[in-house]
C-alpha cells in the first residue's frame, strides 16, 4: 500500500495543516477534489468563525461570492462590520452595497432556519469634524459627513438583516459619538402586529457603545454622554422591554476621562 | 537488575522478522516502554510491533537511537509553541532526506508507536513540503492530477478570498 498525504488518519492530517498559514491552506484547497476535502477541516474553519468586513463593495462582492454556495458560510458565528477604510469606496447610486450585505446575511442565513449568528458588531464612524463637506453617497443616499454615512451604514446594515431573516443573538453598536440617535424603527414590529420581528426573537444582549470626542474640558461638562446618550437611549429602553427575550442591555460611553458603562437587566 | 541502559530487548517487525536493539533506545517508544512495563520480563518475549515493516522499524530504530539521550519533551509545550514552527535540526532533516512512501510511514509508523517527538519531524518535513508553494508546484511535488472542473475550482478560489478577507 502506498501512501500520501491524502490517506493520513485525518489527525495526522491536522497535525500537519496546523503549522501550515491559512494561505498554504487555501493553496492546498485547490490542489484537487481530494485535497480540498482532507484540507478543509478545523484548523481551516476556525479562519471562518469570526470575520471582520469592510463596508466596501469589493469586500462585500468578496463575501457574497465566497458564500453563496453556502460551503463555509455556515462557520461563522461573530461577524464584525467595519466602516469603509477607504473614504471614496463606497460611491454608487443604487443602493448595491445594501443588497449586497442583504445577500451576504441571506448566504449565512440560508443554511438554516434556525441560524442564528453569536454576534453582530457594527462600527459606526466618527464625528462630523472630519471632512464635513465632503458630498459622497453611502448606501444610495447622498450624505456630507462619514458620521451621516454611519447611521446609514446601521440602518442599511439592520434593515439587511430584518429582510435577510438572519437572527442575532447578541447586537453591538459602535457609536463612535453621542449625537446619533438609535434606529429604533428597524426594530419594530411587523404592521399590524403586537410582536417583534422574527429576526430578534434570538437577541439576549443588545450593547451601545457611545463615544464622545468633544474638544475641551468644559463642553465634555456640557454634553456629558448622560444627559444626551440617555435620553436617546430610553426610547430605546422602552421600546426593548417590550421584547422579552432581551436579557441584558449593555451601554458604554467613552469620554477623555476614561470609559464608563453599565448594565442593565431587563427581565423585569 | 541490570541497568535499564544495558538491556536488550528484541522486537518484531510486521513482516516477521527479529531486531534486537537496546531498550533506552526503544523506550524512546511510549508504545515500547508501556509493553516492557505491562510484561515486566524485558528481554525475555520479543515485542510484535504489528503495524510496521522492517525497513520502516530499523529507519525509526535509527532516529531513536540518535535521541535516545534527548531529555523527555516538556509536558505542556504542545498545542501553541510546538505547532507553530516548522524548524526541524539539521540531523532530523537529513533524516528525513527519503522517499515519501517512507516518509509518510515514518509518521505513520511513528504516530502507531507513540514518539511524539519523531511524528514531530514528520509532520513539519510534510508542512515544509506545502508551505509557500502554488497549487501547481504542490501537485507536483505529490504527484497529484487536478480534477476540477473551472467552475470548482473558480468557487473555492472565491471561497479562499472569502476565507483571506480578514
Amino acid at each position: 500500500m502506498t501512501y500520501s498525504i491524502l490517506n493520513l488518519p485525518p489527525e495526522l492530517v491536522e497535525n500537519i495543516l496546523s503549522r501550515l498559514e491559512l494561505h498554504d491552506i487555501c493553496n492546498l484547497r485547490l490542489v484537487d477534489r481530494t485535497t480540498e476535502i482532507v484540507s478543509t477541516q478545523a484548523h481551516f474553519k476556525s479562519f471562518c468563525e469570526s470575520k471582520t468586513i469592510h463596508l466596501s463593495q469589493d469586500a462585500l462582492a468578496k463575501f457574497v461570492a465566497g458564500t453563496n454556495h453556502n460551503r463555509l458560510a455556515y462557520l461563522l458565528q461573530d461577524l464584525r462590520l467595519d466602516p469603509p477604510s477607504d473614504d471614496l469606496s463606497i460611491e454608487n447610486e443604487d443602493a448595491t452595497d445594501a443588497n449586497l450585505l442583504y445577500l451576504a446575511f441571506l448566504s449565512i442565513h440560508n443554511q438554516s432556519e434556525q441560524r442564528c449568528l453569536r454576534s453582530l458588531d457594527v462600527e459606526v464612524p466618527e464625528t462630523e469634524t472630519l471632512e464635513a463637506s465632503l458630498k459622497k453617497v453611502y448606501f444610495g443616499v447622498q450624505t456630507n459627513s462619514r458620521y451621516a454615512a454611519g447611521i446609514l451604514a446601521v440602518r442599511a446594515t439592520l434593515r439587511a438583516l430584518k429582510d435577510s431573516g438572519l437572527r442575532v443573538e447578541k447586537l453591538n453598536l459602535l457609536y463612535d459619538s453621542v449625537r446619533c440617535s438609535v434606529p429604533c424603527d428597524v426594530f419594530e414590529s411587523p404592521a399590524g402586529s403586537a410582536l417583534p420581528s422574527a429576526t430578534w426573537s434570538h437577541l439576549r444582549c443588545l450593547s451601545l457603545s457611545l463615544a464622545n470626542h468633544e474638544e475641551g474640558a468644559s463642553s465634555i461638562r456640557s454634553t456629558s454622554p448622560t444627559e444626551a446618550a440617555i435620553q436617546r437611549l430610553q426610547d430605546l429602553v422602552n421600546f426593548f422591554t417590550l421584547i422579552s427575550h432581551v436579557e441584558k442591555l449593555n451601554l458604554h460611553w467613552y469620554s477623555s476621562r476614561g470609559m464608563s458603562s453599565s448594565d442593565a437587566d431587563l427581565i423585569e | 537488575m541490570a541497568s535499564t541502559d544495558e538491556q536488550k530487548i528484541i522486537l518484531v517487525s510486521s513482516d516477521g522478522v527479529n531486531i534486537q536493539t537496546d531498550r533506552i533506545i526503544a523506550e524512546r517508544s511510549m508504545l515500547i516502554k508501556n509493553m516492557i512495563e505491562d510484561l515486566g520480563t524485558p528481554g525475555e518475549e520479543p515485542i510484535p510491533i504489528m503495524n510496521v515493516s522492517e525497513a520502516v522499524l530499523r529507519k525509526v530504530l535509527e532516529w531513536c537511537d540518535h535521541h535516545k539521550k534527548d531529555p523527555p519533551p516538556e509536558k505542556d509545550e504542545d498545542a501553541d509553541t510546538r505547532k507553530k514552527t516548522t524548524d526541524i535540526e539539521e540531523w532530523d532533516q537529513k533524516f528525513m532526506q527519503v522517499d515519501q512512501e517512507m516518509l509518510f510511514e515514518i509518521i505513520l509508523a511513528a504516530n502507531y508507536m507513540d514518539i511524539k517527538a519523531l511524528l514531530d519531524v514528520g509532520c513539519k518535513t510534510v508542512a515544509n513540503m506545502i508551505k509557500g508553494k502554488s497549487p501547481e508546484e504542490i501537485r507536483k511535488t505529490f504527484n497529484i492530477q487536478n480534477d476540477f472542473t473551472p467552475e470548482e475550482e473558480e468557487q473555492i478560489r472565491r471561497e479562499n478570498e472569502w476565507a483571506e478577507d480578514r
